[in-house]
């Protein structure tokens, strides 16, 4: 027994005696992590503000007069032409990689907070987009798909909007707030096991058009089953300074923007 | 009366007659075990016939190392170039990115997972050897060396895979004995046999050797080794052993 013992303290210390280190790994922190899934959850908000955006301009743009039209049309629709029918309009434009987008905006007759509105986007990032109102100057908007098929979502927000004038800027900006929840599955990297970014706005996200995001917190879910991982950040925008603090497994990261 | 001096003349004869017989077989020991198969069968159980033993020579005599044929040893051995060769070190890429294409997938992966520090295990070994002649040892030898790294969640620290790359040799194996003491043996050795590599999805044989160019044994049935040479098991190797 005691020659067993002595075998197996020896084949012990042989192993750690020819058992080395040949090279360096990564150093294991959760940063990159953290800035990965807040810069997904964040282009999913700012892909939602954009449609949200998108529908007030169009609204803006009903209000004005012929001249001023072609203006805002130039301006916020790449130079594209306005045409009625039997619904409501459709909006079509070129960009400048000879991409035809159109809009074609269902508006019975009210404007965008007095009744129910349908924004259908073609061509490019498409989304369709129902905004209803439902009271004290909020609205809400239901997405039902947006982007491509291979990058599908939906939301549930609800928000509320003002249009302030900005001295030096030729049209008001867009002020506001969302609340709610997006959800984006992501099947790019591989059609059967989809990555699902879900982010919950925990605190009302205060948005501007000149700033982007201003203010709030998200929570935000990101399931990626091809490796069956399931990752949890929170993220605190503050715009004073301009940053944002992240927290991922406990570590709190703060990446400026 | 008559029946008395009968029964007694009896058994006068009979025990006369016991007494002569054992006298006789001790009297006559060398000549009944040449000439009576009944000897060795009878007396077996009486007698322990010690067979002669040979006297040991002078070598055998004073180098108990050579007393038992048979050795078994364990070690393990640093890198040489022809294990370095096998269990690619000189292409060293340092921490690569796997990912082809910039999906989300891909770069949340990149930031989830992180390499564990690359470790080696260059050589352990196991080698038999039968002593046919007095310099003379042939054997069999079985080395393995690795080296492996992890990919682990930044998180939570769990294996999501492990990066290995194994290289396993047997060699069949001749070692000269040129130095024989009393607690000291030296040799050297020759051996060829082959080698598998198994990588993450390559796995190959190729032929190998192993050379020990000097080695040295302390100790009699337990002992201790040391050696410089290379091949299979390495460059510098060092292990224990036992002889039966």
């Amino acid at each position: 027994m005691k020659r067993i013992i002595y075998i197996a303290i020896f084949i012990f210390f042989a192993t750690s005696f020819v058992s080395c280190k040949v090279s360096d790994g990564d150093k294991r922190s959760t940063k990159r992590l953290a800035s990965e899934i807040w810069n997904a959850s964040k282009s999913n908000i700012e892909s939602v503000r954009n449609a949200i955006e998108e529908v007030i301009y169009i609204d803006y743009l009903l209000k004005l007069n012929i001249e001023e039209r072609d203006r805002y049309l130039n301006k916020y629709f790449m130079g594209g032409t306005i045409y009625n029918n039997s619904h409501g309009y459709i909006i079509r434009a070129t960009t400048q990689y000879n991409t035809t987008i159109s809009w074609s905006v269902t508006t019975n007759g009210a404007a965008l907070g007095k009744g129910e509105w349908l924004v259908v986007r073609t061509g490019g990032e498409g989304y369709t987009l129902r905004v209803r109102p439902v009271g004290g100057g909020e609205m809400v908007a239901e997405f039902d798909v947006f982007y491509s098929a291979a990058l599908q979502g939906r939301a549930d927000i609800n928000f509320c909007y003002i249009m302030m004038r900005e001295e030096g800027l030729a049209y008001p900006v867009i002020m506001g707030y969302y609340e709610g929840e997006i959800w984006v599955e992501d099947r790019e990297n591989n059609p059967t096991a989809p990555v699902y970014v879900n982010t919950t706005i925990t605190e009302q996200l205060q948005i501007s058009e000149y700033y982007g995001l201003m203010r709030g917190a998200v929570d935000v879910e990101c399931i990626d089953e091809f490796y069956g991982a399931h990752d949890c950040i929170s993220a605190d925008i503050s715009f004073y300074p301009r940053r944002v603090d992240v927290t991922c497994y406990g570590d709190v990261h703060t990446f400026y923007e | 009366m008559r029946n008395l001096l009968l029964f007694l003349s009896l058994s006068l004869l009979l025990l006369s007659s016991v007494s002569v017989s054992a006298q006789e077989v001790v009297a006559t020991e060398e000549l009944a075990r040449n000439v009576s198969n009944y000897y060795g069968a009878h007396y077996a159980t009486q007698h322990v016939v010690v067979p002669d033993k040979k006297q040991p020579s002078k070598w055998e005599a004073t180098t108990p190392s050579l007393e038992n044929r048979h050795s078994l040893q364990v070690g393990g051995g640093f890198l040489d170039l022809v294990l370095a060769a096998a269990l690619d070190m000189f292409y060293d890429e340092g921490v690569t990115y796997d990912y082809k294409y910039p999906t989300l997938s891909n770069k949340l992966a990149e930031g989830r997972y992180y390499w564990t520090d690359e470790r080696l295990v260059s050589s352990l070994t196991l080698d038999y050897g039968y002593r046919v002649k007095r310099w003379l040892a042939l054997g069999v030898k079985g080395a393995v060396g690795f080296k492996t790294q992890a990919r682990r969640h930044v998180g939570t620290n769990k294996l999501l895979y492990r990066d290995s790359r194994v290289v396993a040799s047997l060699i069949f194996n001749m070692r000269f004995d040129w130095l024989h003491r009393r607690n000291v043996m030296m040799y050297s050795s020759f051996g060829v046999g082959a080698m598998s590599i198994f990588d993450f999805d390559n796995p190959m044989i190729i032929p190998m050797f192993d050379a020990t160019f000097v080695g040295i044994t302390l100790g009699r049935k337990f002992y201790g080794f040391a050696e410089v040479g290379c091949g299979a098991s390495g460059s510098l190797r060092a292990g224990i052993g036992c002889r039966f």
